[in-house]
């Protein structure tokens, strides 16, 4: 509107770019008080000024009347005074169009934050799932015993023979020519061994020299041949000593060689087992020692590869999880999905109603004028 | 008895303010007044002229 200070007069909106010559004196575009005219400016500050033609000589202002919606609260039953009855219930649908086209957005994001979480969680499982490396089968030596070889004879005989020890020929005593010359001599002496007399007779009781001197001259005699026994005896065992002795000094030696051969031959044994036993003892420790490190080896291998598989399962569990994660999360998706779709399906459906309603309300048809 | 707004709206929705959705109250009244504004902006010129002759009419008021 225009006020020419008494009247308000309707304006007529021109394009911007006719306001040069609306503005032009004389022109046939003149706007003039009885036909003024108003038109949108562009300013350079990106707001639009609202003109009127002609300037009023007291004021460069229009008057603009603008409808003020007093504001009907939800809570309320009934619409304000003087809305049209036929669409009272339009709001309430363009409002629930809206709510529900909210809702499929709320959904549809929050389908997209499952979606994202099961992207996620895929990308753990892909990480997650690596190849199973089984530790490499280490190199291991084969486990042969070889014994050392030839081993000593099995048989060992040795001559146990027990040299005999040969006596001599046996000394024979004899005592017999040595008593009766001992025995004469004594009877001669003081026995009446001179016929009926004796040498003690002779000096004692005869007085008789000679005859004392011829017994002690038999006694003499008679010591003579018993001498000549004892010494003959005692040849004789000294003859039979000496060969007792050789026979003993034969057998000794005997014995000590069979003693010598029997240590040797016995040294001989103990250290032909002896040293195969040695070899023998080393070889079946080092037999030993390669079986320990086998079964050594073997323990640690096993170790390994079920330290790694069961690394493995863990980290196959973790990617079952991920994947059920991942599963549940698109399951939820689908599931917004879903509702998204028929929030902004039925919530179109009411804006759509709202549409039509208002349309058939702008043709007349819907009580237009009640 | 005559339901409010906000129960016809939320019946249409199927959700109550401050359900699972978290559409608020002060929401339901944003949009309802969006509907408002829609409805007064589509309807003709003259509905306007017609309904501000109205003696009971408050909707249309003039500013300067």
């Amino acid at each position: 509107m225009r006020n020419d200070s008494s009247v308000n007069r309707k304006c007529f909106r021109i394009d911007v770019g006719f306001a040069g010559s609306a503005a032009e004196k004389g022109s046939l575009h003149e706007a003039s008080t009885f036909t003024p005219i108003y038109y949108l400016e562009p300013q350079a500050s990106g707001f639009v000024t609202l003109k009127v033609l002609p300037a009023s000589a007291t004021s460069t202002g229009g008057i603009l009347f603008h409808a003020v919606i007093p504001p009907v609260a939800i809570s309320n039953t009934a619409m304000l005074a003087g809305f049209p009855e036929d669409l009272e219930g339009l709001p309430v649908f363009y409002a629930a169009g809206l709510a529900l086209m909210r809702e499929s957005g709320v959904t549809r994001r929050v389908s997209q934050d499952q979606v994202e979480a099961a992207e996620t969680a895929m990308g753990k499982y892909a990480s997650t799932l690596s190849a199973l490396v089984i530790p490499s089968v280490p190199d291991v030596q084969a486990l042969v015993y070889e014994t050392v070889g030839d081993a000593p004879s099995s048989t060992v005989t040795i001559s146990t023979v027990i040299p005999a020890f040969l006596p001599p020929t046996p000394f024979t005593y004899d005592t017999t020519h040595t008593a009766d010359a001992l025995t004469q001599m004594q009877d001669m002496m003081d026995n009446s061994g001179i016929g009926s007399s004796d040498v003690e007779t002779y000096i004692d009781t005869d007085k008789h020299l000679t005859k004392a001197g011829v017994g002690i001259q038999a006694i003499l005699a008679e010591g003579r041949r018993a001498q000549t026994s004892i010494n003959d005896e005692l040849a004789q065992l000294r003859e039979y000593e000496a060969e007792l002795q050789e026979a003993l000094g034969q057998f000794q030696t005997e014995v000590a060689a069979r003693n010598s051969e029997v240590t040797e031959q016995v040294a001989e044994v103990n250290a032909g087992v002896g040293a195969y036993s040695a070899e023998e003892r080393d070889h079946l420790n080092s037999f030993n020692a390669m079986a320990a490190q086998y079964q050594s080896d073997l323990q640690r291998y096993a170790a390994e590869v079920a330290a790694k598989v069961q690394e493995f399962q863990g980290k196959l569990q973790s990617a079952v999880s991920y994947l059920t994660e991942a599963q549940a999360r698109v399951g939820a998706a689908s599931s917004y999905d879903g509702k998204s779709a028929l929030a902004w399906t039925t919530g179109n459906g009411y804006i759509q109603h709202f549409r039509d309603e208002m349309e058939l309300y702008r043709k007349g048809t819907l009580g237009n004028g009640r | 008895m005559p339901q409010s707004f906000q129960t016809r709206i939320e019946d249409l929705v199927g959700e109550a303010a401050a359900g699972d959705l978290s559409l608020t109250t002060a929401m339901m009244q944003d949009m309802f007044d969006d509907g408002l504004r829609a409805v007064i902006r589509l309807l003709p010129d003259d509905a306007l002229v017609l309904r501000r002759s109205r003696p009971h009419s408050h909707l249309l008021m003039a500013s300067r």
